[in-house]
């Protein structure tokens, strides 16, 4: 009999190298490998199942809504029983989901190693990682753009609001065009629509992909105006040329002159020829001057230039209005009477009158949060009659804990910012390489730790619950935001040529002006671990209002590296390092699973402990208690 | 009296029955403590013997209660309830307006009212309850209190309780010292209000150990 | 000793005293240094650091709010930063759960009174043996306390090593083995660690042995049975891991005292009782000798830790329990809404009476607080203001000739931006210099002609008046907050008769200040005599400073002054002076007076005093309310319009 946990282990350990060697010598190994590998498919394929009936539902659930909104008096879609049923399902669908990823284990791999994939795939296009704290932003955006509210992102500097709003709308755009197209093709459906769907769907997904979609875009600023929004006038030089090329106008010119000397014909005869030519000559050229004097202008015409916004309105596409705290009250009011209605409805817009919103338009806008202790220059606050306008949400940093390490964090999936983290080290398959995983992974999650300390006390959440009013540490400008955590990882680069307190310096500290902020980061690094005095730094606190520590301040020696080996981590490790063990296997099907032997059972229960053992000192209370009153004997042998 | 007598073997059997099981669970615990893995045996053992033992603390009851007259952490309580006001006098005591504003609520101030009004009838010590006072040369003017408990009120201002277990019994140390009341009536059974010699409504209370969750709590030691 | 050595002493003793105020001097600084870390750590800004000259304990006393450090940990061992900042992280550490459960800590020693008696039998059986019984050291309630203590102090070495446990947790860097290393001899140093050396006193080490074992290892422990009992299976591992794991999951999880009592009760306890039974199978008694108690050992042990004493321990720990009752008896109060302001003189009749008239002048009271949001949002005004010469807009013909040049250039270069030829209007938002202060008095005839119907009207008066400009000071502090405008409303009460009295302060706060309005109100009783307001008036004209007058007469301060008066002013040459001298100084002076019409004399008397100044209201005293408001509306209204007008420039 075989172990589970060693097979398991050894399992994972083929998995890591590069490429993947079946164990011929280890025949139980080897079916053990094949039978996982085939639980993985039909795990990755219930899956598929499930997503495509959820799309499938979410079509349907579009369409009741559509039609609903399109009966409805005041064009807001409402709740009706086909609408309803098919949210249910939806949400039916998704427990499906969680329980069959909790019981599983071959469905939660499953699942979690597609995640990584994808993520890697999203960084890699320069889109956002779906962490959990995203997916609730997004659904939040969604939900207002449906109901046709504009969106008013804030966060602040670093938070990637601009990626979400434009990545938002774009997707916006794309499930409208996906609706559509569906419909049109599901209208061929036949008797089995479900089928139908799930053939056509990846297709029709496809092609909307390929349509490279784009919002509509502008950059918010002070002296934006107006007319930068909707409708631009600019005086154009231009030509005015009768239209026509050059061939047709000579031959107008000409037909022109041969009806001038037709009509003149009599005159004409009764001259000699030079005469003639004169008259001819004379009347070509008044002709042609004449001609060229009409239809020759130079000066200027006033030309209408369509802007964004108005674009946006009349084609029925998403714009997005970045920083638009920065604009001037004056001239955002004229957006609110657009902000006031939505699809469908008219709206008064500067300079073109009334004008129908087209379907599909949305309008989201960014800007950044200043409180107390950040002001960002040149950014007000928007007038609160303004922004009761805008479903206003908040977008910030990705949430981490920030006490213990690694190894004590209960609950790996909620530490999204190492998520995003590892995934920037991760290859294009999934696979991690680290030197001395052991001590680096537990650096990164500290680094990790580090960025979200400093992002708490950059957006003003530095002091605890005990603190009331009084002094808060702050920092000023910097912060170790995503952005900033990407640029000191791209400098560690796996520690060829540094390790990681170096690149954290090199790539984040030394760049930061503020000499407080600098003095405030560096304490904290050294807290979190960073910079150790063994390895040769020496960094010590610093007052407010003293010099930044410079490199020669905190290094004493010349730094030395040492290049370690990179070890590689398989894709289902980096997916139990993200997202937990998950469920353990508890049978296996199949002959296999006589000669093996299931050692992974159940986990000392702490809980269940702890309460017994209060139990029984009631117990043992209650007795002592009795003793004493019943029989008369006071001392408790215990 | 045999009768008694043979129960109370058969309770103390029990007990001893009771301690021994729990020794037992106790060592069987600890055995699992190292895996963690309590198995069910284990756990409906722990279920049985709550259930006994709760149902043992509730046979006794009175013989706990006994036991512990004197212990010192009996949590005697006195509360003012309700004071004259300015413009009472001692002689006329609390007025009826101040009665109504006061915050009580209906079966309080009807209590008060009775006792403001002495309508409460006095109540006569039980034979047996009046030869311990007897015997412990207490003389006891005021007892309010119930079939099963009483506040022994003496001319020295002390108030003592007695309980009755199987048998009246007299706490040694006083509840109570220096109050001197001139009414007083019945709450329950482990309160009364009495109106003091200043013609305030106080509370008196103490903890009775009168649910078996009560009784294990108690404290054996110090 | 003669007098040579007696200087050298003395110049010994100097030096010594410099170098320690050189030394204190460095540890401030270096305190300085830390405190943003300190208080990253600790999230408690209001805790300060101060350096202890004479003690050796790092104590934190949490009434006080702060952890005095002592000046022998600085110079009796070599400075290093890290090594400080763990001894205050480690004095921090638990601070939070003292603070949210400090009965946890206070009742410990009833939680485990079961395991002291058990402790106390095993004891006294042993006494019995002995033939001791009747000792009188050896009596039941003495042995209880004893072992009781013992208890305490194995969970407070316990809690030791939770502190430890949590710095590691929050500051990863020493769980660095190299810094552990550093550490681990910094303990040693100290003498923080166990001695072993007496083997009737092993259930004394116990608690210290985990912080050996997680230091120095298993190696450095010299008690075998103790190393067993680290290595037993608890819940599937070893139980110093069992121990260490459960401790920190629990501390991350934030859970309190109790919690974590519970867990070293099922995991480490069982070893401290065996431990214990088996010293005291090992020791040997003899006649009335008092029980070691430890208490002394232990107290040096924890003053040379650098923790505070058992006994300010417990004092410190039921200051924390008092604080957290009289937090819950707060928000209760503050939900019923009544103070409890005895303390300053004030009955609950006189709060009842308040009351009263707060419910009665609820509604006026509303309406006054539009009146004010309103005249706020006035001077928030934004403009259009017409500009000119700018790149867009409607053309100018001036500017363009102005600009002709730049026109030509345009031509030439065939950019026509940038042309600053065009008109507009931009909207432009006021700001505008508020007065920094606006200082209010209030002086109510309290003579003995204002007894009858004329006490409730101005009592109401004053009521509305107080109520009003305290929702007028709140919004004025929340307009501040947004437009860096700060302007802050005061108001002050004098009662008069014979003599002038103020009940109200500017300087008034919190609950003195409440308490200081209602008496405002319940002492307007008519109780003071005859109606001299002159001499009052003479009496807030004092309490006027040269620096409030320089600031009245720049415009910076603001000072109304509001008299009620009921009938002949008993010295009206005074009153007039007094009212001219307020006036100088740039006060406003406004008066009504309440009283007979046909009461020519009183009349005339007003009419001298307070000139236009002054607002005779008759018999109808029932209008005083509506009156004093409306006075306050106006003059404050006035000002903060000729304020606005001001700095716009529009006058």
């Amino acid at each position: 009999m075989r172990r589970l946990s060693e097979l398991e282990a050894r399992r994972r350990a083929l998995l890591r190298e590069n490429p993947i060697q079946d164990p011929a010598e280890d025949p139980t190994l080897s079916r053990y490998l094949a039978y996982v590998g085939k639980k993985r498919k039909e795990a990755e394929k219930a899956l598929d199942d499930l997503a495509i009936e959820e799309a499938y539902e979410t079509y349907l659930l579009r369409k009741a809504r559509k039609k609903s909104r399109l009966l409805s008096a005041n064009g807001e879609a409402r709740s009706t029983r086909q609408s309803r049923a098919h949210q249910a399902a939806i949400f039916q669908i998704r427990k499906k989901r969680e329980e069959l990823i909790q019981k599983d284990p071959d469905a939660f791999a499953a699942l979690g190693e597609r995640t990584v994939l994808a993520d890697i795939e999203s960084q890699g296009a320069g889109r956002l990682v779906h962490v959990p704290y995203l997916e609730r932003a997004r659904e939040q955006i969604f939900a207002s753009l449906d109901a046709g509210i504009p969106v008013y992102l804030v966060g602040h500097l670093g938070s990637g609001k601009t990626q979400l709003a434009i990545e938002c709308a774009t997707e916006f755009m794309e499930q409208r065009l996906l609706q559509q197209r569906l419909e049109v093709r599901m209208e061929g459906a036949g008797d089995d629509p479900k089928g139908y769907f799930a053939k056509i769907y990846r297709e029709v997904h496809a092609s909307v992909q390929a349509e490279h979609l784009r919002p509509y875009f502008i950059a918010g600023s002070h002296d934006l105006t107006a007319q930068d929004m909707f409708f631009e006038k600019t005086l154009k030089l231009s030509q005015t040329q009768g239209r026509g090329s050059d061939e047709d106008q000579l031959s107008s010119l000409i037909d022109g002159f041969a009806a001038f000397v037709r009509g003149n014909a009599e005159i004409l005869q009764n001259m000699d020829k030079d005469q003639q030519l004169e008259f001819m000559l004379a009347g070509w050229k008044t002709f042609s001057n004449l001609y060229i004097a009409e239809h020759s202008g130079y000066g200027t015409t006033v030309e209408k230039i369509e802007k964004e916004v108005l674009l946006a309105l009349r084609e029925g596409k998403p714009i997005i209005i970045d920083e638009i705290n920065t604009i001037a009250m004056g001239n955002l009011i004229a957006l609110n009477d657009i902000l006031q209605h939505h699809a469908g409805q008219t709206a008064y817009v500067t300079g073109v009158w009334s004008l129908t919103i087209a379907e599909g338009f949305c309008l989201i806008g960014t800007g950044n949060l200043s409180t107390g202790t950040v002001s960002y220059e040149g950014t007000n606050a928007l007038n609160p009659a303004f922004q009761s306008r805008f479903t206003t949400i908040e977008y910030n940093y990705a949430p981490q804990e920030t006490t213990g390490d690694l190894n004590t964090c209960e609950h790996p999936e909620k530490n999204e910012l190492f998520r995003l983290l590892l995934l920037h080290l991760c290859d294009r398959e999934g696979r991690l390489c680290l030197p001395k995983p052991a001590e680096t992974l537990p650096a990164l999650y500290r680094l990790a730790q580090l960025s979200r300390i400093s992002q708490d006390i950059f957006s003003g959440r530095g002091a605890g619950d005990l603190a009331a009013g009084g002094e808060v540490p702050v920092l000023n400008e910097a912060v170790l935001s995503v952005r900033g955590l990407f640029h000191v990882l791209d400098h560690w680069n796996l520690g060829e040529a540094e390790d990681l307190s170096m690149a954290l310096w090199n790539g984040f500290l030394s760049s930061v002006t503020n000499a407080d902020d600098r003095n405030l980061l560096l304490a904290l690094s050294v807290r979190c671990g960073f910079f150790p005095e063994t390895e040769g730094w020496h960094v010590e606190a610093k007052k407010r209002g003293e010099a930044p520590l410079a490199f020669d301040d905190i290094r004493t020696d010349p730094a030395r590296h040492v290049v370690q080996p990179l070890e590689t981590l398989s894709r289902e490790d980096v997916a139990k390092l993200l997202f937990g063990k998950g469920p353990k296997r508890t049978k296996i099907e199949e002959d296999l699973g006589e000669e093996i032997l299931f050692d992974e059972g159940k986990q000392a229960d702490r809980d269940q402990g702890l309460a017994l053992d209060e139990k029984i000192r009631g117990l043992e209370q209650a007795g002592d208690v009795l003793t004493a009153a019943v029989t008369g004997d006071d001392s408790s042998k215990g | 009296m045999t009768a008694a007598r043979g129960e109370s073997r058969g309770l103390t059997e029990r007990i001893l029955a009771f301690q021994k099981d729990t020794a037992a669970l106790r060592a069987a615990y600890e055995k699992a403590l190292s895996t963690g893995i309590f198995p069910q045996a284990l756990l409906d053992e722990e279920a049985r013997l709550s259930r006994e033992g709760e149902a043992l603390l509730a046979r006794s009851l009175p013989a706990i209660r006994r036991h512990f007259l004197d212990r010192e952490d009996i949590g005697a309580k006195s509360e003012v309830l309700l004071t004259p006001g300015e413009d009472d006098s001692a002689a006329t005591g609390i007025s009826k307006e101040r009665l109504l504003e006061a915050d009580l609520s209906k079966d309080e101030r009807a209590l008060v009212q009775s006792l403001l009004d002495k309508t409460a009838p006095e109540d006569e010590l039980p034979e047996d309850l009046e030869a311990l006072c007897a015997d412990r040369e207490l003389t006891v003017f005021l007892a309010p209190g119930t079939d099963c408990v009483r506040f022994l009120f003496t001319e020295e201002g002390e108030v003592y309780l007695a309980e009755e277990d199987g048998g009246w019994e007299i706490r040694k140390k006083p509840l109570f010292t220096g109050l001197l009341a001139q009414a007083g009536v019945s709450e329950g059974d482990a309160r009364i209000l009495v109106l003091d010699g200043d013609g305030r409504v106080v509370r008196l209370s103490y903890d009775r150990i009168d649910t078996p969750q009560k009784a294990e709590r108690l404290n054996l030691y110090g | 000793m003669d007098e040579a050595d007696r200087k050298k002493l003395d110049a010994l003793n100097k030096a010594k005293e410099s170098e320690k105020a050189l030394q204190k001097k460095d540890l401030e600084e270096v305190l300085a240094r830390v405190s943003d870390l300190l208080l990253l750590f600790s999230g408690d800004s209001r805790l300060t650091y101060p350096v202890d000259e004479r003690g050796e304990q790092f104590v934190l006393d949490p009434e006080r709010k702060e952890v005095r450090v002592p000046l022998a940990f600085f110079t009796s061992y070599p400075y290093r930063e890290s090594r400080f900042l763990f001894h205050l992280y480690t004095a921090l550490a638990l601070y939070p759960d003292w603070v949210r459960c400090p009965e946890g800590y206070l009742h410990r020693g009833e939680a485990f009174a079961r395991e002291a008696g058990i402790l106390t039998n095993a004891f006294l059986e042993k006494v019995k043996e002995a033939g001791l019984s009747d000792d009188p050291a050896y009596q039941k309630d003495i042995v209880y306390r004893y072992m009781t203590s013992e208890l305490l102090s194995f969970f407070e070495g316990c809690d030791l090593y939770a502190s430890f446990l949590m710095v590691f947790l929050r500051a990863p860097m020493y769980e660095d083995p190299a810094q552990k290393k550093d550490l681990a001899k910094m303990l040693l140093l100290e003498d923080l660690l166990p001695h072993e050396d007496n083997p009737t006193e092993t259930h004394r080490d116990l608690a210290g042995l985990l912080l050996t074992r997680e230091f120095w290892g298993e190696d450095e422990m010299d008690n075998e049975d103790v190393k067993r009992m680290f290595r037993e299976p608890v819940l599937g591992r070893a139980r110093f891991l069992c121990l260490r794991e459960e401790l920190s999951a629990s501390l991350l999880r934030g859970e309190p005292v109790t919690k974590r009592d519970a867990i070293i009760r099922m995991v480490l306890l069982p070893c401290f009782l065996e431990l214990f039974r088996g010293d005291l199978q090992r020791t040997e008694l003899s006649a009335t000798v008092k029980l070691q108690d430890g208490e002394a050992k232990r107290e040096a042990a924890r003053k040379k830790r650098g923790a505070p004493s058992a006994k300010n321990m417990h004092e410190l720990l039921q200051k924390l329990d008092e604080a957290k009752r009289q937090r819950a008896v707060a928000a209760k109060e503050l939900l019923s809404g009544r103070r409890d302001l005895t303390s300053f003189g004030v009955t609950a009749e006189d709060q009842n009476l308040f009351a009263h008239y707060e419910r009665l002048v609820r509604p006026e009271r509303e309406k006054m607080k539009a009146f004010w949001k309103k005249l706020l949002g006035d001077t928030s005004r934004e403009v259009s203001v017409p500009v000119t010469g700018v790149p867009k807009g409607t053309l100018s013909v001036e500017a363009l000739i102005d600009r002709y040049p730049d026109l030509v250039e345009a031509e030439r270069q065939q950019n026509y931006k940038n042309l600053l030829i065009f008109d507009t209007t931009h909207l432009q938002k006021i700001s505008r210099v508020l007065p920094r202060f606006l200082d209010i008095s209030f002086v109510m005839d309290s003579s003995g002609s204002m007894r009858g119907e004329k006490l409730a009207p101005a009592r109401q008066a004053l009521a509305i008046c107080l109520l009003s400009l305290e929702d007028f000071a709140g919004y004025l502090s929340q307009n501040a907050a947004v437009t860096h405008e700060p302007c802050a409303v005061r108001t002050e009460v004098w009662l008069y008769g014979t003599a002038g009295t103020k009940i109200l302060s500017f300087s008034d706060q919190g609950d003195k200040r409440a308490a200081d309005r209602i008496l405002s109100l319940a002492r307007l009783d008519g109780s003071r005599g005859s109606t001299d307001d002159g001499g009052c008036l003479k009496q807030v004209m004092a309490e006027i400073t040269p620096e409030m007058i320089r600031e009245q007469k720049a415009g910076r301060r603001i000072r109304l002054v509001f008299v009620v008066t009921d009938g002949a002013s008993s010295f009206p040459g005074t009153a007039k002076k007094a009212v001219e001298a307020l006036e100088e100084t740039g006060a406003l002076v406004q008066g009504i007076g309440i009283g007979d019409p046909q009461d020519a004399a009183a009349l005339a008397a007003f009419r001298y005093v307070y000139g236009d100044r002054g607002l005779y209201l008759g018999k109808d005293a029932g209008r005083l309310p509506d009156a004093l408001l409306s006075a306050l509306r106006e003059n404050i209204g006035g000002v903060f319009r000729q304020y606005f007008r001001r700095s716009v420039g529009m006058e």
